[in-house]
């Protein structure tokens, strides 16, 4: 009877946990002014991306990458995983241009306009959240 | 099948249409490899996946807000 009630106390505590973790899960993160601000120099390096001269693309890349990568450690330090998760999906593509030694200028056009896109809606994402 | 994204009246929907169009010709006429042309169309497919989670963070944020207005009612 005793290991009867402890385990209906486990699955009653374990499934509270599921059910505060999903609750978690539903409401975004809040507005935050260092994501604003990393958000919009994201936005505006990408728009400088300037395929016609590598050298220069290789250091925009590069300082665009630390901006990312700064944005993603600060979400992931404060919790905030909706904008963790969609930082992350521009960091992929990002790398598929910056790790790759040669690229077609099409190539590199087009991953600099799908960049500029995808760091548009992250910026839609993190301003659109309640104060 | 492009051309129904063509007529869709859905700016996000052109938009994409013309993306994938311009891939494809991009491939055909070797202006892209292989590699890079399936890169294009995976990041293409990846990018409405990010917007899908975009649309939740910003109509849950609303909802969240209407349901604090809702609730003022109570006094």
């Amino acid at each position: 009877m005793k290991k009867l009630l402890t385990l209906i106390t486990v699955a009653f505590l374990l499934s509270g946990c599921a059910v505060v973790a999903s609750v978690q899960s539903f409401f975004p993160s809040k507005w935050d002014p260092n994501e604003a601000s990393a958000v919009t120099d994201i936005r505006q390096q990408a728009r400088q991306l300037d395929c016609s001269d590598p050298v220069k693309l290789k250091q925009q890349l590069s300082s665009l990458q630390a901006r990312v990568q700064w944005l993603e450690l600060y979400s992931d330090s404060r919790k905030n995983e909706d904008m963790t998760k969609i930082t992350k999906v521009f960091d992929i593509t990002l790398k598929g241009l910056s790790d790759r030694k040669e690229y077609s200028k099409f190539f590199c056009d087009s991953k600099v306009k799908i960049m500029i896109k995808e760091s548009d809606a992250i910026a839609t994402a993190a301003q659109g959240r309640n104060k | 099948m492009l051309e129904d994204l063509h007529n869709s009246n859905k700016p996000w929907a052109v938009e994409r249409a013309q993306l994938l169009e311009s891939y494809v010709n991009a491939f055909q006429t070797g202006q892209i490899s292989r590699e890079e042309y399936a890169e294009l169309l995976t990041d293409l497919s990846r990018f409405d996946g990010l917007e899908e989670d975009v649309n939740d963070i910003v109509l849950k944020s609303k909802l969240i807000s209407a349901l604090e207005l809702a609730a003022k009612l109570l006094g």
